[in-house]
């Protein structure tokens, strides 16, 4: 079967059960999401909803993707026939695995869904992250939902979210090869629990890394030897959801830090001193006394003050030329608008303390975030400039 | 035997022998200490002393999820304390070889920065090249263990070596 559906589904299909206890809620929930995807056919077993087919027998051949909401007993009855007329199948519910033929079709069971923003395709229990060009490739549904909450905390911007579940069977290998070739994919998540080969899945990430970062979050074995592996390979290991997301942000968002000289930039000493506190792995920077004037900034003990936001914009230019990055902090009171003409070529990173839903370069709000995603841009960086690629 | 005598707080192992006459001496020592302990000798490894060096420990090994591995742990204060280590998925190149080397705390020991003597370092980078290749070559093997290996100023030399196999 090829898996170009999940990137282009033309028709697809939801099968639930509005009279069903446990499912009802889950399966509203998705019908509703999916009235912005043009061909959609909704089977409701329980003939709840008006308009809906109540048999699983008038879906036709030809679906791309069936996202089924089901619970165990009512399911097994009907999915010889979802098989039978659907290309890829989507399990939310439970199901007890021995009974389930035609894995090599099957992302669940216990999916969180799949998302594929480029064409509004949502049917997904989770919070939906806003469109960009990140896409998650993850197996458990309750750390998928955590993820995806924190994605759209974060303002993350999201392609596809592929959601295998337990079941193991489309390996996520064949999936990571579908987003490498995927145009609107700039950055790759793996948040992986356990897999067939994991061998094969970090020598493929090895290939996927020279195009686009790959962040590799493992919830299986022993750390230290898989963080080893990934990084060698190419990839970018996190420990966790938090760093996960960070990375995504800032790879998603902004080129990567091509070396070790940070331009610390805020409003105030104590700002630039507590940004300095999270940067102890970068060199802070200077730049020379004539742009310091006439940019308006003021020299602190690390990094430098900024007097006046409109001078800063137009002196970034300047910044870049000898930093690999800038780190700016703003304070709440700042008027952010002013920074959406700025033209970045480097790493640029921003840190408001209040919530902004797009920008064109990743805003955190939190200093200790916006630290360790530079971070991990500059891990990105380091691949790129080992492997000659930058 | 050498370690069932360990457990008794014996040592069976004799060091520093420079002649004929101090082999045979330590040979009768150790006789006499095996029999009075009721036991039957079954054998005597005789091998050089190797004197100076900085000991490292390699295993390069088959993993059930990463396959072919290897891991270099210098022997140091860091190592008991930190577990300073590294890790590598075979097979390594020369340049991965080195950077897994200067990602422990134990090179420093290794170039001389503790006020020792420099070691041979592009022989410990050749033995681990070649120790990735062996577990990647030979099916059959599952470890190939050297503790210690000791890097000398000129080359390196492993003073005990173990070889797994897998059991068919």
């Amino acid at each position: 079967m090829s898996l170009d559906v999940l990137l282009r589904p033309e028709k697809i299909a939801i099968v639930g059960d509005a009279r069903e206890k446990t499912t009802y809620k889950m399966f509203i929930k998705i019908v509703e999401r999916t009235t912005g995807f043009p061909k959609v056919k909704i089977v409701d077993l329980g003939g709840e909803i008006n308009g809906a087919e109540k048999s699983v027998k008038y879906l036709g051949r030809d679906i791309d993707i069936c996202v089924v909401v089901l619970g165990g007993k009512s399911l097994g009855k009907h999915l010889q026939e979802i098989f039978k007329r659907c290309k890829l199948v989507v399990l939310l519910s439970d199901i007890s695995e021995q009974i389930l033929e035609n894995r090599e079709k099957i992302l669940g069971p216990r999916s969180a869904g799949i998302i594929n923003n480029d064409v509004g395709l949502r049917t997904s229990i989770s919070e939906i992250p806003p469109a960009g060009s990140v896409s998650l490739i993850s197996q458990k549904q309750a750390v998928t939902v955590r993820i995806l909450r924190k994605m759209s905390a974060y303002s993350v911007g999201v392609s596809k979210v592929i959601c295998t579940g337990e079941g193991q069977g489309i390996p996520e290998i064949d999936i990571l090869k579908v987003l490498a070739s995927d145009k609107s994919t700039s950055t790759i998540c793996l948040n992986i629990y356990r897999t067939k080969n994991l061998r094969n899945l970090l020598d493929e990430i090895g290939h996927v890394s020279r195009s686009k970062p790959v962040v590799f979050h493992f919830l299986g074995k022993d750390d230290w030897m898989v963080a080893s592996a990934v990084r060698q390979r190419g990839g970018i290991y996190v420990r966790n959801v938090r760093e996960l997301v960070c990375g995504a942000k800032i790879l998603s968002e902004t080129p990567p830090l091509l070396g070790d000289r940070i331009f610390l930039l805020a409003r105030t000493v104590d700002l630039c001193l507590d940004a300095a506190k999270h940067l102890s792995e970068f060199t802070i920077c200077d730049v020379p006394e004539k742009i310091l004037v006439k940019a308006g900034l003021e020299r602190g003990n690390t990094g430098c003050c900024f007097k006046n936001i409109d001078l800063l914009v137009r002196y970034i230019p300047e910044f870049e030329k000898v930093s690999d990055g800038i780190f700016l902090v703003l304070e709440e009171d700042e008027e952010i608008e002013k920074l959406e003409g700025i033209r970045v070529n480097k790493t640029f990173v921003v840190i408001y303390p209040r919530r902004i839903r797009s920008a064109r370069f990743p805003i955190f709000e939190d200093v200790e975030d916006a630290a360790l995603a530079m971070k991990i841009s500059a891990e990105r960086g380091k691949f790129l400039r080992k492997s000659k690629i930058c | 035997m050498s370690s069932d005598l360990k457990e008794r707080g014996l040592s069976g192992v004799r060091l520093g022998i420079s002649s004929e006459t101090e082999l045979r001496r330590a040979f009768n020592e150790l006789e006499k200490i095996v029999s009075a302990a009721g036991w039957k000798l079954e054998g005597w490894v005789v091998q050089e002393y190797i004197a100076g060096g900085k000991e490292v420990r390699i295993k390069a090994f088959r993993d059930d999820e990463l396959g072919p591995s290897i891991v270099f742990e210098p022997i140091s204060f860091w190592m008991r304390i930190f577990g300073d280590r590294s890790f590598r998925l075979a097979p390594l190149d020369r340049d991965e070889a080195k950077e897994m080397i200067k990602e422990t705390y134990g090179y420093y020991m290794l170039v001389g920065e503790d006020g020792s003597l420099p070691v041979d370092f592009d022989a410990l980078i050749e033995t681990m090249c070649k120790m990735s290749d062996l577990i990647c070559k030979l099916g059959r093997v599952v470890e190939i263990h050297l503790h210690p290996l000791k890097v000398l100023e000129r080359g390196v030399k492993a003073v005990d070596v173990k070889v797994v196999l897998e059991v068919k």
